[in-house]
């Protein structure tokens, strides 16, 4: 058994947590990446709610939490949790419990969408190409989050620095993946855009 | 392209949301007749100027509100979740 | 062309609206039943919403054999109308292409085919390559996103210059004694005792036992005046011309599934239309949106006319019913008759339409073939529906 992502790997392959990912060498520079291997769980509770103050992230909003796992405000009473490949984010289990009639649900996607990262100090031009969502500092800083549409996919979009170095992650279906991908890739030819290969750890 | 001021997400691009007509307000199901029924489905006031309207937002938050849209212009007024109320609004 | 009027004091006939539908319903008024004191007043000029934005295809090859019967007399009427009129509208009979792009759609088009064919209107479904002759420069491999792998082929269908078919309506009207009044807006409908008695204008007050509204865009808004409520949502309708280039394009081509259509005018220009505005508005302004997805769709068929350049857009009104189809008839108030509710596709139904509802006004009785189109069918519950061949494939 072996998962794989919706979009194809380039360049030589190998295994990490029973997924196929490419182990192309990272680029640097202007660079795309699928990171759909890792554990992505979507959280769906009261904005009110206990759960909602465990997250402690606002709609519009991502944070890390101290296991690495990043939180991140995607809609109203909607939260999306990336950890890890192979992992289970330790806030997954601490929501949801003390009121048991707050209605609280905990779903694993990672295996229902693809995530992936644009990197590098011209990411913001890329990804303004094809999304209209004002990418400024001033409207969307790092840690800034936002469902719209790119390049007609609906995406969830994380400004997520990568040690000062501007950095992107998208979030959407599935089936969109290899779609997005390559359009992401042809947007970004002008700026001599990258693959760079499956890493394990962020930042 | 017009804009569409989203409670939730903010101005966004009209082809962000779905449109889903003038607001009225729906009549319970068992206690009308059948041509009430139909005057509530398909008599629209269909105003040439400002009107009270719901739309949804399909690639951003998914929740459904209410703006005020002036028809001959395009003009928005701001977005309001449903539950709030506005002055304006009108039943029908 | 034709003449200026004072107002008269009354007429036998006010008709709201000096496009296709109620300058032909007039001149049909005069020269089948006699009736020759009409008005017809319009708050702008002849020809100048719908009647004059369409992209002025005409075509019968729908799916009901209502509908099927309904537009071959259009089609008819329109084919001998420059000698009925004694006024060219040059009317080109190129052929229409409907294509399809998956097997539910091309089986939908033998259907309409069998239909069209039981009807005596010419049909039939034609292969790629057999498309392929009759427009070579469309992209029929299989490595397209849609793939087209049939299409619906009407040799009557075509394309007819919309401009003079106002003016001829509006010069033979004329001609017969119909009065048209330009820039006379109408602001409100007298009733009285359920009866209508005239209308008010920005010229002065008319009196009329009938007053016949055909206003597309405008008709909730109208009707209204007469205390008479339409289900209408008044949506824009955009469509664009290129710069002219040299004849290349002689069939009319349409496509469902990438809500497009194309045709080349006499004068050369690609003439494209699309599906309405997603929301309701009165406002007639282009967007970059709907260019930028034209020009993708209308690429995806065409793919060396890529260097050919947009010389103008713009945007008409339709008057969308639930059902999708058009309103004729009578209302509650007594004397106060419609012909709206045509939605995308009122020119090419504007003969027929009015010929019937100029009977109806002669008579007294609605014609057979406009009897299912009443307006009461909403409060009673029987739909039209045309949705499949109306809505978007001109």
């Amino acid at each position: 058994m072996v998962a794989r992502s919706p979009i194809r790997a380039r360049g030589p392959v190998g295994r990490e947590h029973g997924w196929e990912v490419s182990t192309t060498a990272r680029k640097g520079g202007l660079e795309l990446c699928d990171l759909t291997p890792y554990s992505k769980v979507l959280v769906r509770a009261g904005v009110l709610s206990k759960a909602a103050e465990v997250l402690g992230c606002a709609l519009g909003l991502a944070r890390r939490a101290p296991d690495g796992t990043l939180v991140a405000g995607t809609g109203p009473g909607e939260w999306l949790l990336v950890s890890g490949a192979g992992t289970w984010p330790a806030l997954a289990d601490e929501i949801g419990g003390g009121d048991p009639t707050a209605l609280t649900t905990v779903v694993d996607v990672t295996h229902g969408g693809f995530l992936i990262r644009l990197s590098g100090a011209d990411s913001r031009r890329v990804l303004e190409k094809i999304c209209a969502i004002d990418l400024s500092d001033g409207v969307t800083p790092d840690g800034a989050v936002f469902r719209s549409s790119v390049a007609r996919i609906v995406c969830d979009v994380i400004r997520d620095d990568d040690g000062g170095v501007r950095s992107y992650l998208l979030h959407g279906d599935r089936s969109a993946g290899q779609y997005l991908f390559d359009a992401v890739l042809d947007a970004g030819s002008e700026f001599s855009i990258g693959i760079s290969g499956y890493r394990e750890k962020e930042a | 392209m017009i804009r569409i001021p989203c409670p939730n997400c903010g101005p966004r691009n009209s082809s962000e949301f779905s449109y889903f007509g003038e607001l009225g307000s729906r009549p319970a199901p068992d206690a009308v007749d059948p041509a009430h029924w139909r005057h509530y489905l398909y008599d629209k006031k269909n105003p040439a100027g400002w009107t009270t309207e719901k739309w949804y937002h399909a690639s951003g938050c998914r929740k459904f509100f209410a703006i005020e849209r002036n028809t001959l212009t395009n003009d928005v007024k701001s977005g309001r979740p449903f539950g709030v109320e506005s002055s304006s609004e009108e039943s029908s | 062309m034709w003449r200026n009027f004072e107002l008269e004091k009354s007429y036998d006939v006010v008709i709201i609206g000096a496009g296709v539908h109620g300058l032909a319903t007039a001149y049909y008024l005069a020269a089948n039943h006699g009736i020759s004191k009409v008005a017809v007043v319009d708050k702008g000029y002849v020809g100048g919403g719908g009647s004059g934005r369409n992209t002025a295809i005409l075509r019968s090859n729908y799916l009901t054999p209502e509908g099927v019967r309904f537009y071959d007399r259009s089609v008819q009427l329109y084919r001998t109308l420059a000698a009925d009129l004694n006024f060219n509208v040059m009317f080109a009979p190129r052929g229409h292409l409907t294509l399809a792009h998956n097997d539910s759609s091309l089986r939908t088009m033998r259907w309409r085919a069998e239909v069209n064919k039981l009807q005596g209107v010419d049909s039939e479904v034609i292969t790629p390559e057999e498309i392929k002759r009759l427009v070579p420069f469309m992209d029929v491999s299989d490595d397209t996103r849609y793939p087209i792998i049939g299409a619906l082929y009407h040799p009557p269908g075509g394309i007819i210059r919309h401009d003079a078919v106002n003016w001829g309506y509006a010069r033979a009207g004329d001609r017969l004694g119909v009065q048209i009044h330009q820039n006379t807006e109408v602001t409100g409908i007298r009733t009285e005792k359920g009866r209508v008695s005239g209308v008010s204008t920005n010229r002065g007050e008319i009196g009329a036992p009938i007053v016949l509204n055909c206003t597309a865009g405008w008709a909730s808004l109208v009707s209204a005046m007469a205390g008479v409520k339409l289900p209408i949502i008044t949506h824009p309708l955009q469509a664009a011309v290129t710069e002219p280039v040299k004849m290349f394009l002689d069939a009319v081509v349409v496509s469902g599934s990438l809500h497009v259509y194309v045709s080349q005018t006499d004068r050369g220009e690609l003439v494209f239309g699309a599906s309405t505005d997603p929301y309701a508005s009165y406002s007639m302004r282009g967007s970059l949106e709907f260019t930028e997805e034209l020009a993708s769709h209308v690429l995806e068929l065409m793919p060396s006319i890529a260097k050919m350049r947009v010389l103008r857009q713009w945007a008409g009104l339709c008057d969308i019913t639930p059902d999708f189809s058009p309103i004729m008839g009578i209302t509650e108030v007594e004397g106060f008759l419609v012909d709206v509710g045509w939605g995308t596709y009122g020119f090419k139904a504007g003969p027929a339409a009015a010929e019937a509802m100029a009977e109806l006004v002669a008579t007294g009785r609605t014609p057979q073939l406009i009897a299912a189109f009443d307006l009461a069918r909403f409060a009673e519950g029987r739909l039209a529906s045309e949705r499949g061949a109306a809505a978007v494939g001109h």
